[in-house]
């Protein structure tokens, strides 16, 4: 770390020093990017703090807390607009938690394994070059014109082998009758997710509540933000209690940062709407992805290292 | 556009017997008032939508009624977002319909529909200084604790400067029966 005589400060459960103007101008950079694409941003978040030096199953574990913050304003104005199915959430959380029990104890073995940096990296590097690309195309495909794959939703009567599975229930909100195990199952995956990679996972929740529950749209971001904040708050606490991995000197300074840039973020984003913005968004995540997949490649500056963190 | 037409300084001729109908037609009531009222998801536009329908019937006027869609969230999958984007607008004609049925059956003629997206007040303010036919803005407000809704509590609050119409405001807990007598 290049310093400049600027402030640094000892973050301890990461046991290094950063330039906190660093940390805050990094939580500031992605909560603008949270604000204009109204993504919890935790994907961004974690590559950055990899690039910058901090051990990634802490980078991870601190800045799952993040998402709490932030999707606890997101559900705010959700709930005021009645746009909330708390049933479907609520099965989604119990899910969801026990998710987040095995991701977090898989993360300690891992941890104990030495192997949890690479899986990190890998998991990143997977979903990150899988949802880039996808937006990529799709997004190119907008703009030159091509018609976009309407991607219709599974018709009300069809039946799918989803159908078929135990334990109906009726969710009124949403006007479903489906088996409460495949929210369940959505909220389990999304634990998992939310333990190993520090992500909030709406990304994919949202759209496997839409195509695999058949829950109406005007619910679903409301929806998978509840999910969120319990679910990302149950992680913290269990990755602080159990791996010792929260780091609450980093998680601050990143929340400081973070809250201003989301306020600009959410003015610009407001102007800058489109195709335009996937696609920008989009390549993006795509530069992160080649970033890790080279560090994962390229030989370390110093070969004959021990990782010391591991307890 | 349109407006732009009707300002637009043409030779006015004299009024031929199907003038009235026709003008109607188009949209524009040269003699009658339009009662703007906005649906939403709250109880009491029924109440304002109730005073208006009977105000518009007795003044040979009309009603319009406003619908101001959420804005929508950016979604990471564009084909999500045009699936969103799809139910918003089904869910928001599926509200109109039904609320445009119930006011021609009690006003008499088809009301004019408006479909905006964004904030509503905004919206609202907007609309009024685009279309110049709109002559009385009618509210239902909330009776609840939390008071009159937020249309109301803006619009009576620092946003009236910028009215160029009169509110009325219809009490959501009034009976139907006192509408009916006042109207």
């Amino acid at each position: 770390m290049p310093v400049y005589g600027a402030m640094q400060i000892y973050l301890p459960i990461a046991e290094m020093s950063v330039d906190a103007f660093l940390l805050l101008g990094l939580g500031a950079t992605v909560g603008f990017l949270s604000g204009v694409f109204g993504v919890g941003g935790g994907f961004l978040l974690t590559p950055l703090l990899l690039f910058i030096g901090v051990p990634s199953p802490i980078a991870v574990a601190s800045q799952a807390n993040q998402l709490v913050a932030s999707s606890v304003s997101g559900v705010l104005a959700q709930w005021r607009r009645g746009n909330v199915d708390h049933q479907i959430g609520a099965v989604m959380i119990a899910g969801g938690v026990v998710g987040a029990v095995a991701g977090v104890w898989l993360f300690g073995v891992l941890r104990s394994l030495g192997q949890i940096d690479l899986v990190i990296s890998l998991c990143y590097v997977l979903f990150l070059g899988v949802i880039g690309g996808m937006m990529l195309v799709e997004s190119l495909r907008a703009i030159l014109k091509r018609r976009r794959n309407p991607l219709q939703r599974a018709k009300l009567h069809q039946h799918m082998w989803i159908h078929g599975l135990p334990l109906k229930m009726r969710f009124r909100k949403s006007k479903l009758y489906i088996s409460a195990l495949v929210p369940a199952a959505i909220g389990l995956f999304i634990g998992l997710l939310a333990a190993i990679m520090g992500v909030g996972g709406g990304f994919l929740m949202i759209p496997a509540m839409i195509y695999l529950l058949g829950m109406p749209t005007q619910t679903v971001v409301g929806t998978s933000l509840f999910q969120i904040i319990f679910v990302t708050a149950t992680v913290t606490v269990l990755q602080a209690v159990q791996n010792q991995t929260v780091d609450g000197v980093l998680a601050a300074l990143l929340l400081a940062g973070g809250v201003v840039g989301a306020q600009f973020g959410a003015r610009a984003g407001q102007r800058l709407r489109g195709e335009q913005l996937r696609a920008l968004l989009a390549v993006l995540v795509l530069a992160v992805c080649a970033k890790l997949l080279i560090d994962l490649f390229a030989p370390p500056p110093d070969v004959f290292s021990f990782d010391y963190g591991a307890r | 556009m349109e407006s732009q037409d009707e300002r637009s300084p043409a030779p006015r001729e004299p009024e031929k017997a199907g003038a009235e109908t026709d003008s109607a037609a188009k949209g524009r009531t040269e003699h009658g008032r339009v009662f703007l009222i906005v649906v939403d998801e709250t109880p009491e536009y029924e109440k304002a939508l109730r005073f208006a329908a009977r105000r518009a019937r007795r003044t040979q006027g009309r009603v319009a009624l406003l619908h101001v869609m959420p804005p929508l969230d950016f979604q990471n999958f564009g084909a999500v977002q045009d699936l969103m984007a799809n139910e918003r607008r089904q869910t928001a004609e599926r509200l109109l319909q039904r609320v445009a049925a119930k006011a021609q059956e009690i006003a008499g003629s088809m009301p004019i529909i408006y479909l905006r997206e964004g904030s509503p007040a905004e919206q609202l303010l907007k609309l009024i200084a685009e279309e110049p036919q709109i002559s009385v803005l009618v509210l239902g407000g909330a009776t609840g604790r939390e008071g009159p809704g937020p249309l109301v509590a803006q619009l009576t609050g620092r946003m009236i400067g910028k009215l160029r119409i009169p509110i009325t405001i219809v009490p959501g807990h009034i009976p139907d029966a006192d509408i009916d007598a006042v109207t």
